[in-house]
């Protein structure tokens, strides 16, 4: 899988840095895609998440009370844009801190086992496998954080054969 | 090579953006200021979540509900809040309306 992390300039602020990834050399980022396929049914709520996503950016920034975690495997940040239970959509994300969240896909949540659902646990393993490169990017020191954890500089193009 | 991630503004985004509500965005905003306000004052006294909801006598999902930025307060949660944490969230300005 080949991926690139690109920052999204509608979100990032002065507070927090939100970024998302071109998978494949697809044109549109994962958060795009989510937007995409969402907006038709889901307008409101798909506008609601914009919203929240840009104050998290520009006036609050990513607090931990804002996202429901451990939506992944152990340590690797994956979390969930929190939704009430009378909301339809669900928006994965890796989140680093209140500084910086790197955005990824999602859809609607019919089902409440993440693995009797096939789009959100697609979206759901993409992230992780996503996160996992990352995350050894990181710790290889070819990607690395600049301004205070808020912004990632360094490796943001992998073309790897991930597991 | 740039070392940074490119910036990209995507026109997807940007129609949603350009046709938003105000008033939706508003109220959003205030939530969610609000939520970090609430926040805030737990670390500053130190205490978790849990309890709080415990010292209010609320359940803990509830209180999560008011940390997640998603919920609309009315005056009476907002002020029952104060009085736990001690922290002003809603003023009303002292100085009386001048009409025109």
């Amino acid at each position: 899988m080949k991926f690139e992390i690109v920052e999204l300039s509608e979100f990032s602020g002065t507070i927090a840095s939100v970024y998302s990834v071109w998978v494949n050399d697809s044109d549109t980022t994962l958060f795009d895609q989510f937007v995409v396929e969402n907006k038709s049914k889901y307008l409101d709520e798909i506008s609601s998440i914009i919203d929240r996503i840009e104050i998290i950016g520009h006036r609050t920034g990513a607090r931990e009370h804002f996202f429901k975690h451990n939506e992944g495997t152990s340590g690797d940040g994956i979390c969930a844009l929190y939704d009430s239970p009378d909301r339809k959509l669900r928006l994965y994300c890796i989140r680093y801190g209140s500084t910086c969240i790197i955005l990824g896909g999602g859809g609607s949540k019919n089902v409440r086992a993440l693995q009797d659902d096939e789009k959100l646990k697609q979206e759901n393993y993409l992230l992780r496998q996503i996160s996992n490169a990352i995350t050894d990017a990181l710790k290889e020191g070819d990607l690395y954080w600049i301004e205070n954890g808020k912004k990632l500089e360094g490796k943001y193009i992998f073309d790897e054969e991930i597991p | 090579m740039n070392k940074q991630p490119k910036k990209y503004n995507s026109t997807v985004l940007s129609e949603i953006l350009n046709n938003r509500n105000p008033l939706t965005y508003e109220g959003t905003k205030r939530n969610m200021l609000l939520a970090a306000r609430i926040d805030d004052a737990l670390i500053t006294k130190g205490w978790t979540k849990k309890y709080l909801a415990d010292t209010m006598q609320k359940s803990p999902s509830e209180v999560t509900k008011w940390l997640s930025g998603t919920h609309n307060f009315t005056l009476e949660t907002l002020y029952l809040i104060e009085s736990y944490l001690g922290v002003t969230l809603f003023e009303v300005p002292a100085q009386r309306l001048e009409y025109a």
